[in-house]
């Protein structure tokens, strides 16, 4: 196997932090909503589990800094909808809608499977254990996608179990960084 | 404040966690008596569930800045742990503005909000639960009430901003449904701080409306509002003024994109890590700029990074005093 070590030091090593602080967490909170059986907070947490998949997206992209709210939540709007005939393409291009209405921007966030995935959350409030189970499933399948993607795969890090050895893996990412000549991650900077 | 209630408030927050205030303090050492420690977030707002973390703040006299979350974990559950400067409440108090303009749904201020990050703060100060007994709350109901004013006008500024992307994305062609689906969720928030239950995280929305035991008329009618006019009537309904919200946002190059020159040829390097062809200039009030540009031109803008769309605190505290 061999790997763009500046691609992975540049643009994987923010992205798997970006996973391991915001996907993990927000999809730990899914099972933990499904297990005190409270559907409502289920989908609310399957909804930012997607979000910070979407940041993740981003940041894989190149996206440089903190989750920008705005444009982040314009575009997995504009994502997965009727318009968006070429979602999915080889660079994730969408195609405008009427008046050259975007749908999701040219990379990252929109390419991928969250914003229809968004689209298809009952609203929260309304939902029921079938809904709520059937958006977990949803949700799961997405984030083990993306972390397939990732060419980092990193313990979950709130965890008793996971912690050190993550921490071990962004000393190494921090290392190989440093080889290459970039800077030191800001952990304040990669955050939704 | 009754010390038997802030005993039965604590031990019912941390159960639903499975410790104990005795087990916390016990695991925390010598970390959690730096200072004066108080359980915050999720957990002291009465929400939370078993896979919850729990936070603490801790306010140490002599301490310079605050310091980086310091993890532990009593079996599964993280705890974060926070340190903070004794005089920090009252330092991020004593910048928040008093003026404020009565509305039906509360006070609300009159100032822009403060930045996110010391507006978690001041709400988790507000509902935070000493660990200790005979220890006062962080802040006394005066201060809960002035940040109160502030977190409606942040949840304010925030329904605004969803309004007014709503508007540009249903005036550029494309489906606002999603877009609509976001500006209901900032109504219903704002619906919830109007009756007292604080932010918290995004997942937490729908406990918090039980919390403020939303009226089921104000929940069903949001849920369908689609449109500016029905967006309109709600925000009326619940008591607050009328607003434009496509006057009291903007469009303005996005601070963050800096100009680049190769050669002869201009870009504009984006957060987005894209090199753009450097747009003709836009800046001014959304209502203005939809005049001179398509909004679908306009959304690409604001998606690639070469335009922020942002509310216009001042304008919004203009039309909330007038």
């Amino acid at each position: 196997m061999t790997m763009d070590a500046l691609q992975v030091a540049a643009r994987g090593a923010p992205a798997s932090w970006v996973f391991v602080n915001e996907v993990q967490s927000a999809a730990g909170d899914i099972d933990a909503a499904l297990a005190d059986e409270d559907w409502a907070t289920c989908v609310e947490a399957c909804r930012s589990t997607l979000r910070a998949a979407a940041y993740t997206r981003l940041v894989l992209a190149g996206y440089r800094g903190r989750c920008p709210e705005g444009a982040l939540d314009l575009r997995l709007a504009l994502a997965g909808g009727p318009h968006s005939a070429r979602q999915g393409g080889p660079d994730g291009a969408l195609e405008g809608g009427p008046d050259g209405a975007p749908d999701g921007g040219p990379d990252g966030a929109g390419g991928g499977p969250e914003g229809r995935l968004l689209r298809e959350l009952p609203p929260s409030w309304r939902a029921d254990r079938a809904a709520a189970e059937a958006a977990a499933v949803r949700v799961r399948a997405a984030v083990a996608e993306l972390e397939r993607e990732l060419p980092i795969q990193m313990p979950v890090i709130r965890t008793a179990e996971g912690f050190f050895p993550s921490v071990r893996i962004g000393a190494d990412l921090e290392r190989l960084r440093a080889q290459l000549g970039l800077p030191p991650i800001d952990w304040m900077t990669w955050v939704l | 404040m009754d010390p038997t209630l802030v005993g039965t408030s604590l031990d019912a927050a941390l159960a639903r966690v499975g410790t104990t205030p005795a087990d916390l303090l016990a695991h925390g050492g010598s970390v959690l008596e730096a200072g004066t420690p108080y359980l915050v977030g999720s957990l002291a707002q009465v929400l939370g569930n078993r896979g919850s973390d729990v936070d603490i703040h801790l306010f140490v006299p002599g301490l310079a800045r605050p310091t980086p979350p310091f993890l532990f974990f009593i079996g599964q559950t993280p705890v974060d742990v926070e340190h903070f400067p004794a005089e920090e409440p009252g330092r991020l108090l004593d910048g928040l503005s008093t003026a404020t303009v009565a509305t039906a749904l509360g006070d609300v201020a009159l100032a822009a909000p403060p930045d996110r990050r010391p507006r978690t703060w001041l709400t988790r100060w507000c509902t935070a639960l000493p660990l200790r007994p005979d220890t006062p709350p962080v802040y006394d109901e005066a201060a809960q009430a002035l940040v109160t004013a502030h977190l409606l006008r942040a949840t304010l500024s925030r329904t605004v901003l969803a309004w007014a992307t709503a508007e540009l994305v249903a005036a550029s062609g494309a489906d606002p449904g999603p877009a609509w689906a976001l500006c209901t969720r900032s109504i219903l928030d704002l619906a919830c701080v109007g009756a007292g239950v604080l932010p918290a995280g995004d997942k937490w929305l729908p406990a918090r409306m039980r919390l403020a035991a939303l009226p089921e008329n104000l929940v069903d009618a949001a849920t369908r509002a689609r449109s500016g006019e029905a967006t309109a009537r709600l925000l009326g309904e619940l008591g607050l003024p009328t607003l434009d919200p496509l006057e009291v946002t903007r469009l303005e190059p996005d601070p963050d994109a800096t100009e680049v020159r190769i050669g002869r040829r201009r870009y504009v390097l984006t957060q987005f890590g894209r090199l753009e062809d450097a747009p003709a200039a836009v800046s001014g009030s959304c209502r203005a700029v939809l005049g001179e540009r398509g909004a679908g031109e306009l959304l690409t803008a604001v998606t690639t990074g070469l335009l922020l769309l942002a509310t216009d605190e001042d304008a919004i505290s203009e039309r909330l005093s007038a």
